[in-house]
């Protein structure tokens, strides 16, 4: 558990670009995506679905993950 | 003076846009926007705009109805001149045959950051605004602003061309030409701050609706919270499942984050399932929403938006059709333009509304102080 919540967190961080003003634009960016980021906790589970979405995501704002 | 209106109800587009152009007068546009009923030959309409505004870039759609300064029309066009103090620079694109042919916001993106030498991912959502319209009838809102947001920061804020309700064939207008099956983008660089506001008339309940099956293409939904989309909706609201279409305009569903709510509305019940104004995603939990009074709700909101901003001097909104039928219903068309009235607008009723997704039942505007 935790490395969803990394990356999530990792995701935003780098697709705002240091404008804190982005940040919950681009939570209801995710949210259109069917990913609900304040949900996403260092509890929530690891799944490979998950894991999955959040790449796909990455992919998708050419959002370059550490792991 | 930033921006100049005006609005034409004649038919003849040579004689409409001769009277826009009087009432814009010597004034140096830089973008002209304009939202026009179909009624208004759409073949012509664009060049004849063009032709009036010969040195600004033009952009517009067909409408369902259109707003200017204090007023909510019919069967018009309405426009507004964009000047130098507003536009530093603007870039239109228009992607067409949009129904068929993917990548076109990439390419749209990429012509964007080539004409100011700024990738569009780099390009800075303080500095730059864009504006969209798309084709209404086209089910593609979502692809386009979904793939939009992926590549840029910069907030777009549009709305989907309307048809007045034949739901035949929308129009899109950009630099003198028409498009059909199509949508332009504007990416605007301002002079002045701008901010934009979001606002539907409505109130979470805390009822929740976990779509567990969906056609999310055809924009149809089968299952709520596992069972038949319109058995669990008459649940929600609490009628009989006969009665489940009836309740629709006042009870949509949305998606809520913080205090925003982006309202997904039902359009009918067939079969047990549930047809929606966009697409809704499996496994996504909306709330059940309650209808409130559209023009108190927006008149608070933009109060508490121009307060914020220290003045407007220009907005262009953005309005749900469904919001106007629902102030027609109610005798209000009056009331909701006069909220208007301290505040050169320009705006149309929309077939849904793009702000970082597409959504319904809400009038999204882009506001520049």
């Amino acid at each position: 558990m935790g490395k969803a919540k990394q990356m999530i967190d990792e995701l935003i961080e780098k697709k705002a670009q240091g404008n804190s003003f982005q940040i919950n634009n681009i939570k209801m960016k995710l949210m259109f995506k069917g990913i609900i980021p304040d949900d996403i906790t260092e509890q929530t589970p690891d799944t490979d679905e998950l894991i999955s979405k959040i790449r796909e995501v990455a992919d998708q704002f050419n959002v370059t993950l550490s792991n | 003076m930033k921006v100049k209106t005006a609005y034409s109800t004649k038919k003849d587009t040579q004689a409409l846009t001769a009277e826009i152009k009087e009432q814009i007068g010597n004034f140096d546009a830089r973008l002209v926007v304009f939202f026009a009923s179909p009624d208004i030959e759409p073949s012509k309409i664009s060049a004849d705009m063009q032709n009036a505004f010969p040195a600004a870039s033009t952009m517009g759609c067909s409408s369902s109805g259109e707003i200017v300064t204090g007023k909510m029309l019919d069967k018009s066009v309405v426009a507004m001149a964009f000047g130098p103090e507003i536009i530093a620079n603007c870039k239109i694109e228009v992607l067409s045959g949009i129904k068929h042919n993917n990548g076109q916001v990439d390419s749209a993106m990429e012509s964007f950051g080539d004409y100011y030498g700024i990738p569009a991912s780099d390009l800075s959502p303080d500095e730059f605004i864009g504006m969209v319209l798309i084709d209404g009838l086209s089910l593609q809102e979502e692809n386009i602003n979904e793939r939009i947001g992926d590549l840029t920061n910069v907030t777009f804020i549009g709305g989907s061309a309307g048809d007045d309700l034949a739901f035949e064939q929308t129009y899109i207008y950009a630099n003198g030409e028409t498009y059909t099956e199509a949508a332009v983008l504007a990416l605007i660089k301002s002079n002045t701050p701008f901010d934009v506001l979001k606002t539907q008339s409505f109130e979470a309940t805390d009822k929740k609706a976990v779509v567990t099956k969906a056609d999310e293409p055809n924009r149809k939904v089968m299952e709520i919270n596992n069972k038949p989309a319109t058995e669990a909706y008459a649940e929600l609201v609490g009628v009989s499942e006969e009665k489940v279409g009836d309740t629709f305009f006042q009870h949509p569903i949305g998606l809520v984050f913080q205090d925003n709510i982006f309202v997904r509305s039902p359009q009918r019940a067939q079969d047990k399932n549930i047809h929606f104004y966009c697409s809704i995603k499996e496994g996504m939990e909306l709330n059940l929403l309650n209808s409130e009074d559209i023009v108190r709700f927006t008149r608070d909101a933009l109060e508490e938006k121009v307060d914020e901003m220290g003045g407007v001097s220009a907005i262009v909104n953005f309005n749900c059709i469904l919001r106007t039928l629902e102030l027609k219903d109610k005798g209000q068309t009056d009331q909701y333009g006069e909220i208007f009235n301290s505040f050169p607008t320009v705006g149309f009723s929309t077939y849904g509304e793009s702000y970082i997704g597409h959504i319904n039942q809400t009038a999204t505007m882009l506001l520049f102080k």
